[in-house]
């Protein structure tokens, strides 16, 4: 339940909303997400505004998440690694080769399986899930191709540093090392680490190919991001505003998807013309997921192994 | 509750000698009250500021100093650079500058330097006919080395806000540290030339072996923790505690440092590193207030109206920063500027490096102007002169080190030239 | 006052220690094989904050806190009183509504748990809480015992 949230009940009807992520202006998250949601939203003029908040400006994930929980923050972008802090299941969503790419992801996110998840999370956190945007496939950099769980052998990889992602890393068998995002161009550079997972645009955004000769399409991960919202921000919506609301956000989940995947293609298309990074398409992503499925059924126990099954089950 | 009565607020309990940290979360913590926001929100806020990874180098960087301090690497230093061109006329002044160059590698605050090595200094150069003034000038403005050279702490902080590489933040300050105390140098040749009998020590080969024996172990400092850094072998944190494990001993192996001194090295760099990081925590509420209120985009829709111009805009900034500096602390003025200012500093076209670079040597520079200047008020008692006089002594020195800050606003390859050769 | 400033001084230094030691691990591991332990980083960071408001009061005691003292070269002396009286004053009133608010988060009732440590998120603001109770104590007896003038600090 909200207990702050701001002078933003104008008491006629009139609601501004905060909506927050952790990305720089020019992300898709931002420019094909919150921001296309705020212009939706504030061209209706139906009483909703929409603020946005974009570059960690309204703090760090977890920071900016419990003000979502104490209504401090309206809207926000959350990944669920993050999230599992809170209410561990949700994690799931971020396992290695959990989902097979967005099209899966989605179709899970809109079947009645994932409504338990998600109620299971609004119960525990005082929050509401309106949706999930497609973040794109994580794929391994290192100055070798990696196209099999051997070829990580010896190789200290840089990983997120949340337990979710440190099982990822122990499911496909990398040996992850905790190097804070700022930090990972200057110490992929210098040899501090040999490579790092990441999705396409953050690869370049971050100039990673600089640094690293081979961007191996392992498509380890399918990155997701949840938007979240809290639950009495919600409640002070009419049934109208909640419906324009849910709506702008699942439409811009389509929009923003293309916006990911046309960056992409963009990069890897200038990568493969100038030579900028060795596209390494023929990675045996059969063995990986095959070893990624085999530890997850090995170490996952109570609700997360629920969910992950069904997840799992929502691929045959 | 407006934004201009919460700076008001401030302002009003800063010149009531409310401690900076307080005066900031006593109207910050009346507005989130005012605003319905959540109880709990301003201490989350507050902690959540000083919980970030980065930051963890402020106290192992200071214990670094503390240490080096402690260790009577001052000293050393000293001998060495007198050894070296002690026959030169006026050449106290000159090692007055070397030694805060040789500390600046240890030590990554103003305050350190000029409190360590104002003791050793300033009565060295009145014994030899400097006059105290100048003596007092010429130590307050060098101390300013300390914090631009990395390993610095306005630098990690900085970095920290500004989600840049500490490692290249250290980087890009190397070259324009270098510049400072140059410019430093030239103002004593000036000084000294139209003097007379500021005697000089005669040029002697053992005295030189012998003070150069003494200060390897010192030099090796800079080697292990920048060239850690820019080598590879360490994160700035990492660095950081090994650079401090290194000063530690050798502290021990000149005896200088014993086993019983430990307790009271780390209160003491408990102690400063607390009294930075709360006014961080309570500067990242403020923070978190000015963006909740849109003042980031407010400032940038005003700043774009203004000007088109990206010389016009980092001379705006600087005068900002230089009177931000004078009256406010300056790692609050970083906390609560940059994430208002380098935004609208990218649009312009400016390279994050380098405005962390403008804006640390402004805020440095603060240190150095009334009403705040934290290094008059350290110097005052070290020396015996009143804050006024010893302001006076520094005015001279204030020429040179905002012609350098000139040179870095305008030149920004004195910034980016390093990084560029080491890739970073 | 004195046993309390030392209790803290030696919780700061301890913290300090803490910070120094896991730092130290964590360079060293990075030229061990096996993977990194995330906890290390984490409790690092807690243990910064902690750091801070362990030191609080102590800072407050000394009249160490980083503080604009123009004030204190006003000639009249009533006047400097009545300053340093009211700046006292604020200070604990600041301390009290923090520390209100901590008091708050350490008995909230949360599922949440750091991620790494799986330490339920209230018992981070225990050490918090207790710094900032001792602050107030300490700026409400500055009232009644005035102190001497502390040496500066900042970075
Ligand atoms: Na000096
Ligand atoms: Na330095």
């Amino acid at each position: 339940t909200a207990m702050g949230g701001g002078d933003d009940d104008g008491g006629d009807g009139t609601v501004t909303l905060s909506f927050a992520n952790s990305y720089t202006d020019q992300h898709p998250h931002t420019r094909c997400g919150i921001q296309a949601v705020a212009e939706t939203i504030n061209g209706m003029d139906n009483g909703v505004t929409i603020e946005t908040f974009p570059n960690s400006q309204l703090g760090e994930d977890a920071e900016r998440f419990t003000s979502v929980m104490s209504g401090d923050v309206d809207l926000d972008v959350q990944g669920s690694s993050a999230l599992a802090s809170t209410y561990a299941p949700i994690g799931v969503l971020d396992m290695a080769y959990a989902f097979e790419g967005p099209d899966q992801l989605f179709e899970f996110f809109d079947s009645a399986a994932a409504d338990r998840l998600k109620d299971g999370f609004a119960r525990k956190t005082g929050t509401r899930i309106l949706d999930v945007w497609f973040f794109g496939m994580r794929h391994f950099t290192a100055n070798k191709p990696i196209r099999e769980p051997a070829d990580l052998q010896g190789l200290r990889m840089r990983y997120p540093d949340s337990p979710v992602y440190l099982a990822n890393a122990k499911a496909v068998g990398a040996n992850a090392t905790a190097v804070a995002f700022e930090e990972v161009y200057v110490a992929l550079q210098q040899g501090i680490i040999d490579g790092q997972e990441n999705p396409i645009p953050t690869i370049a955004e971050q100039s990673f190919d600089e640094v690293q000769s081979h961007v191996s399409l392992s498509g380890h991960q399918t990155g997701s991001q949840l938007i979240v919202v809290n639950e009495g921000s919600w409640r002070k919506l009419s049934r109208q505003q909640q419906d324009a609301l849910q709506k702008a956000v699942h439409e811009t989940r389509a929009k923003n998807r293309t916006c990911i995947e046309q960056e992409e293609r963009k990069v890897l298309d200038e990568w493969k013309r100038n030579g900028g990074m060795t596209v390494v398409e023929d990675v045996d992503r059969q063995a990986f997921a095959r070893r990624a499925e085999d530890y997850f059924t090995r170490t996952l126990s109570g609700e997360q192994r629920e969910a992950y099954e069904q997840i799992r089950q929502s691929a045959k | 509750m407006s934004m201009a009565l919460l700076a008001g607020a401030i302002v009003a309990l800063l010149a009531l000698r409310v401690p900076v940290a307080f005066a900031l979360l006593g109207p910050c913590l009346t507005y989130v009250t005012m605003e319905g926001h959540s109880f709990g929100l301003s201490m989350r806020e507050v902690t959540g500021a000083i919980d970030s990874f980065p930051l963890l180098a402020v106290p192992l960087f200071v214990l670094v100093g503390v240490v080096a301090n402690h260790a009577g690497i001052a000293d050393r230093l000293f001998d060495f650079a007198l050894s070296v061109i002690g026959r030169i006329k006026g050449s106290l002044g000159y090692v007055n500058i070397g030694v805060s160059l040789g500390f600046s590698w240890m030590s990554g605050s103003a305050l350190a330097d000029a409190a360590g090595l104002g003791k050793v200094e300033v009565p060295a150069m009145v014994r030899n006919g400097y006059s105290t003034r100048f003596s007092v000038g010429v130590t307050a403005a060098s101390s300013l080395i300390g914090p631009v050279m990395p390993p610095s702490i306005p630098a990690v902080i900085y970095a920290s806000i500004a989600a840049v590489s500490t490692g290249a933040l250290f980087a890009a300050s190397v070259v324009p540290a270098f510049l400072m105390a140059t410019s430093l140098a030239i103002v004593v040749f000036l000084w000294a030339r139209r003097q007379s009998g500021l005697e000089s020590q005669p040029f002697d080969w053992a005295l030189l072996r012998t003070a150069a024996v003494r200060v390897a172990g010192p030099l090796l400092t800079p080697v292990i923790i920048l060239g850690g850094i820019l080598g590879g072998v360490f994160t700035p944190t990492e660095a950081a505690a090994v650079g401090a494990a290194y000063v530690l001993l050798l502290g021990f192996a000149y005896r200088t440092v014993r086993l019983r001194d430990l307790g009271g090295i780390l209160r003491d760099t408990a102690a400063t590193t607390a009294s930075i990081t709360l006014i961080l925590g309570a500067s990242g509420l403020l923070a978190w207030i000015l963006a909740r209120e849109q003042v980031p985009r407010a400032v940038a829709g005003a700043m774009l109206g203004f000007t088109d111009s990206q010389v016009v805009f980092l001379l705006l900034v600087n005068v900002l920063l230089i009177i931000l500096g004078a009256v406010m602390e300056g790692t609050s003025v970083l906390v609560i500027t940059v994430p208002i200012l380098l935004p609208i500093a990218v649009e312009f076209g400016v390279d994050p490096l380098h405005f962390g670079v403008i804006a640390i040597i402004n805020l440095m520079i603060g240190l150095l102007t009334p009403p705040i200047g934290a290094v008059l008020y350290v110097l005052s008692p070290v020396t015996g002169l009143p804050v006024h006089e010893v302001f006076r002594g520094t005015v001279p020195f204030l020429v040179p080190l905002l012609a350098v800050l000139l040179l870095v606003t305008f030149v920004p390859s004195v910034v980016t030239f390093l990084p560029g050769v080491l890739g970073l | 006052m004195r046993w309390v400033s030392r209790t803290e001084a030696a919780v700061g230094g301890l913290l300090l220690t803490v910070i120094f030691a896991l730092m130290l691990v964590q360079a060293g591991q990075r030229y061990l094989p096996g993977g990194g332990w995330v906890w290390t980083g984490e409790l690092a960071r807690f243990g910064l904050v902690w750091m801070t408001f362990a030191m609080a009061g102590y800072l407050m005691g000394r009249d160490e806190h980083v503080t604009l003292k123009v004030i204190d070269y006003a000639p009249s002396r009533p006047l400097r009183r009545t300053v340093a009286v009211f700046a006292d004053v604020m200070v604990a009133i600041v301390c009290l509504n923090l520390a209100y608010e901590a008091f708050g988060l350490v008995l909230e009732q949360t599922s949440q748990t750091t991620p790494a440590l799986g330490l339920p998120v209230g018992y981070f603001y225990v050490i918090p809480l207790a710094g900032l109770l001792l602050t107030t104590v300490r700026s409400v007896v500055a009232v009644f015992r005035p102190r001497a003038t502390g040496k500066e600090r900042t970075a």
